[in-house]
Order: structure tokens, then sequence, then C-alpha cells
């Protein structure tokens, strides 16, 4: 018998010792408090309705929204395309599947955004990437994007560009059922946008 | 064709392999600050505690004078001199991790007064409070509406709607949905036109007017 | 840290790259340790060879007590580390079907493809045979679908079904291991040493 392999044999017996005391530390794949709280404060985590409305009409494939409301509100209503994760779901292997899927910006949203930002915080703690919240959730999508609100006269003309993006967002999500039938939606998103370049060449 | 024994390689490997191993456990060093709860516990405590407070409740212990709360204003010291809840202490959000901080809700982690956090806005101080609550502070709670909804708030008349719960809806999303798009389908298109988009029409008409 | 391209350190179109350095490293030392020939890969079954056994058993227990230590340190995170998927009964029957394979044709794929590359042609036919066995499954599918696709449990390790602590299952394995060399050895010089 070689001496040698008495030696390695004891060397990987002792490193097999070792690994029974060192798993008395999880916590060290995830992402330490302090820089979590570094990216929170950042805010560099939230997307608003507007860039949001804009990546889904222009048919961006690598949005990916969450809904991390319950099963039951979830089945009255979603926004298009989204996969519902309940917050108590959010460690399954199902939703693991779900959030980490190559190339997808993941998007959660709720009614407000307390929940979609601690389901972002509970997923990025675990360190998946990519992970990013509806700034003011579905109030404000129906605020902005399904019912704007037209802009006060006084206000800039960056405020009736925007107005008149949300009204074509707006059409594009409520009239989505209709929209291959019927070319009078489309007509109209088209219009908007003409008349827009138009005002800015008249100078008006 | 005899085997080979190749003892020398097979050492120079294990060797090469045990130094990698005992250079990583020399370099890392745990971390200072440790989460104390597990991502399933704290989704337990997220399902299972109320961990917010209105601003209406704490409004009304400060004015009675009660040390029901203490409150931590985590905006920045400059909105803080500009009005905060009186008897607030004033530590920025970016600065809850350091040291002075930490020690300050360790000394007040026993108590039976909660620890209340507010920012401009419930979402500002959602972040922060998720961090201490995972570090294990069980009594921190955090203020709905913040600053904004406390500063204009009425304590006579105070909002029936409880506006500063965000993550109430406040539309049925899905009634909105069916609406636009019932009556796309049972209505013929000119009704629907009337009925739905009447701004639109008048927005493009006086655009095309006034050029 | 690492895995490199689930934690998005890497682009995804790495992996292709990487596939090929590692195959040709694995083909390298595959060749080097003498897996190219039928007879030594043959040789557990007969009991004149254990190499296989022992070349695979050390790499498996260093590899795994190697990743437990480096998720340890922090340079992997292994909850983003890809297990495959179990399925006990097909397993099982799959399992003993490429035994029966590898004692006939004295070639695993992997070696079987080493082989061919050094111009074996036992080796060539033996992979040649297996594409033709794919083909063969492959039309068959619809058919053995259910079997297929029974016994699942999910992604799951042995520590997990067994509900052992990772640390106590490693130590088991690298038990079970040493004491397969030791006996292998002893069988190993029991028997008449075979030229081959």
């Amino acid at each position: 018998m070689n001496k040698t392999y008495v030696i390695l044999a004891l060397v990987l017996v002792l490193l097999g010792i070792g690994l029974i005391f060192l798993k008395a530390n999880p916590n060290n794949t995830e992402i330490p408090p302090d820089k979590l709280l570094n990216e929170l404060n950042d805010n560099t985590h939230y997307i608003s309705t507007d860039d949001l409305a804009q990546r889904i009409i222009e048919g961006d494939p690598s949005v990916q929204l969450i809904d991390v409301r319950t099963a039951k509100d979830a089945a009255g209503f979603m926004l298009p395309g989204a996969i519902n994760v309940p917050m108590g779901d959010l460690l399954t292997e199902e939703s693991k599947a779900v959030l980490t899927q190559d190339g997808k910006d993941f998007i959660f949203y709720c009614n407000g955004d307390i929940l979609a930002n601690q389901a972002w915080i509970i997923s990025r703690r675990a360190g998946l990437a990519r992970l990013h919240v509806l700034k003011g959730g579905l109030n404000c999508w129906v605020e902005t994007i399904l019912q704007p609100k037209p802009p006060a006269p006084t206000e800039p003309q960056e405020a009736f560009d925007l107005y008149q993006a949300r009204l074509g967002a707006s059409q594009f999500f409520t009239g989505a059922t209709i929209e291959v039938k019927k070319s009078e939606t489309k007509e109209n998103v088209d219009l908007t946008k003409k008349t827009k370049t138009r005002k800015v060449e008249g100078g008006c | 064709m005899r085997e080979i024994y190749k003892t020398t390689r097979l050492s120079v490997a294990s060797v090469l392999f045990v130094a990698v191993i005992i250079v990583g456990l020399i370099t890392t060093r745990r971390p200072d600050i440790e989460y104390a709860l597990t991502p399933q516990q704290t989704i337990e405590k997220l399902k299972n505690s109320n961990n917010e407070i209105s601003p209406l409740e704490v409004a009304k212990s400060m004015k009675v004078g009660g040390n029901q709360f203490v409150c931590i204003d985590l905006r920045s010291p400059y909105d803080f001199s500009k009005g905060n809840i009186s008897g607030s202490v004033n530590i920025p959000a970016n600065r809850i991790l350091e040291k002075e901080s930490l020690e300050f809700f360790d000394k007040n982690a026993g108590k039976t007064a909660t620890i209340v956090l507010y920012d401009e806005n419930q979402s500002l101080a959602n972040g922060p409070w998720m961090i201490l609550m995972q570090l294990g502070y069980t009594n921190v709670k955090m203020m709905q509406g913040g600053w904004d909804f406390y500063a204009k708030m009425n304590l006579e008349s105070p909002d029936q709607n409880l506006s500063w719960q965000v993550e109430t809806p406040k539309y049925n999303y899905a009634a909105i949905k069916a609406s636009s798009s019932q009556s796309v389908t049972s209505g013929t298109p000119a009704e629907k036109k009337e009925v739905v988009l009447p701004e639109k029409k008048v927005k493009t008409k006086k655009v095309e007017g006034g050029c | 840290m690492g895995p490199l391209i689930p934690s998005n350190i890497l682009d995804p179109s790495w992996n292709n790259v990487i596939a090929l350095i590692v195959g040709i490293a694995f083909g390298f030392i595959l060749e080097s340790s003498g897996f190219s020939s039928s007879r030594k890969l043959a040789g557990v079954f007969y009991g004149y060879d254990f190499v296989v056994l022992k070349v695979f058993f050390t790499a498996a227990i260093t590899a795994a007590v190697g990743l437990y230590y480096f998720e340890y340190v922090g340079w992997i995170n292994m909850s983003l580390v890809y297990i495959n998927p179990t399925y006990v009964a097909s397993t099982i029957v799959g399992g003993m079907i490429m035994g029966l394979g590898f004692i006939m044709g004295g070639y695993c794929p992997g070696t079987s493809y080493c082989a061919a590359a050094i111009g074996k042609i036992d080796a060539i036919v033996f992979s040649t045979a297996m594409l033709v066995g794919i083909l063969i499954f492959s039309e068959f599918y619809p058919l053995l679908e259910s079997f297929y696709n029974s016994g699942f449990l999910g992604n799951v390790t042995v520590y997990e079904v067994l509900g052992l602590p990772v640390g106590w299952f490693m130590i088991i394995l690298i038990v079970v291991a040493l004491g397969a060399f030791y006996v292998t050895s002893l069988i190993q010089d029991k028997i008449k040493e075979v030229d081959y």
C-alpha cells in the first residue's frame, strides 16, 4: 500500500470533518444587509408606469411582470403577460424557476408599491438579479396610463407630450382585445403621434 | 501497458486544493452585520404580524404626550430641521446600519415602546424597516403615509378614506378594463368613440387647428 | 460570486465557449489516464482494474468538498447551481441498460468519443451505435413517455431526501469512497495481473 494514498485519504477525511462545522453559517450566499440598504437608498430599482407602458407596447421581450398580490386579487385583474407569485410562495421552487429565467427583467407590482418592494428585498437578498419594482403600483397605473388626467394649460410642453403618449397607451391597454379586428383604435394612436410632431414643427 | 502511479501529481494537486481552501478561509471574514431571520421567517412575519401604524394613531399618541412610540425620522437632517414629529430622532435612511444607530436600536429593542420609522412616504420607510426587521428587531414598525400625510393631517376631522393606505386598491381594475372593452365589443364602433374617447377627439382637433 | 453565468457575471453566450474549453480539458484528462482503452474500462467489471471507479469517485468527492468550502467562503451560490431532476424508476432501468452496454462495448459515452478521437475503430463503432440507439429511443418516445417520467422526485439532492445535514452526508460519502478504494485494491492484488 502506497504511503501517499494514506496521507491523501486522511486529508480528504479531515476536509470532510471540517464541512460539518462549517455548515453553521448558511448566510453568505446572500446579499449582506449594508449592500442591500445601499441599493434600496439608490432607488434605482423603481421603474415608472410610463416606462413600463412603453416597453410593453413596443413588445419588449425582456419584460417579465410579477404580480405579488394574492391569487384571488390576481385572478380578477393582471397586467398583460404577468405571472402571479403571491408573497407566501416567493421562495418555492416554481417561483425560483420563474425568477431565474434568462434575459428577463423582472418587474414586481402590487396595488401600491409596499408589497412589491418587500418582495424585491426578499428576492434580492437571495442574490437574484435584474429585479425591479413598478413605482406606485396598480393605483398609479390606473391614474397615469388607463385614465390619464389632462395637464393644466400652464404646464410645459413635456407634460402635453407625456399626456399624448399616455392616451395612446391607455387605448392600447383598455382596447387591446379588439385592437386586431378594428382599425379605428390603431389609427387613432397613429394620429396622436402625427399631430405631436406637427405641433412641434409649427412652433405652436 | 502498465499502470503508471502518478502519485506526485496527485500530491501536488491535493496540496493546491487544500491551499486554495485555506486561502479562502483566511480571506473571508464574517460580516459585522448579519441577518437574524431567514427569508422564510421574514415572509412569515410579513404575513402574520401587523407591521404598520397609521399616522392618526401616532398623532393621537403624540397629542396626549404618551411615550408609546419612539419615532425615527429617516429623512435628511435638512428636511428634519424643517419639520418633524415632535420628539422624533433623526437617523437618515442611509445611516441606519452605522454603529451608533444600531446601538440606539439595541438600546430600545427590549422596551415596550414601539419604534416607528417614517420617511417622506411609506415606500421610502419600507426598505429600512425591512432591513431592521430582518436583523431581528421585533418592535420596529413603519408609519403609513409618511411625513407627507402626517404634516397635512387634521386631528379633528381625520381623513375617513384612510388615504394613507397605499396598498388598498383605489380602483376596481377589472371593472375599468371590462367597461372599456365591453363598450367596444357590445356597442357599434361609432357609439364607442363617443363614449370612451371624447377627450381624444377634442384634443386632436384642437392641435390641428392650432397649426 | 459564482456560478458565473446565472449570477450575470458572464453573458450566457459564453456557455458554448466554456463548454468547449472544459470539454477539451476533460477529454485530455480521460486520454492521459488511459480511459480510451476499452479493456481498462471493462476491467472494473472483471476485477483486474479499478481505475475508473477510483478516478470518478475521487473527482466526485473532491468536487463536492471543494464546492461546499467555496460556498462557505462565498465564492459560489449553491442555490443557483442547477440540479438534475430525479426520476427514480427510469433512472434505475436506464442505469442497468447503460451498465450492460458498458460491459459489452467497453466504453461509456464520454470515453467512447475520447477513444474515437484517437482513431480507435471499436470506439467509432460504439459511438455510431450510440447515436442509432438515441434515434430508436426518440422514435419510440411516445410509447416510453409515461415510464420515462415515472418516479419524479423533483430537483433534489441525496442529503435532502435523507434529511441529513450536508457535512455528515459528505463524511459518509468520503468514508464509503475510501472504503471502496481499499477493497478494490485488495481485490486487484488477488487477481492475476492481466496484460492489456
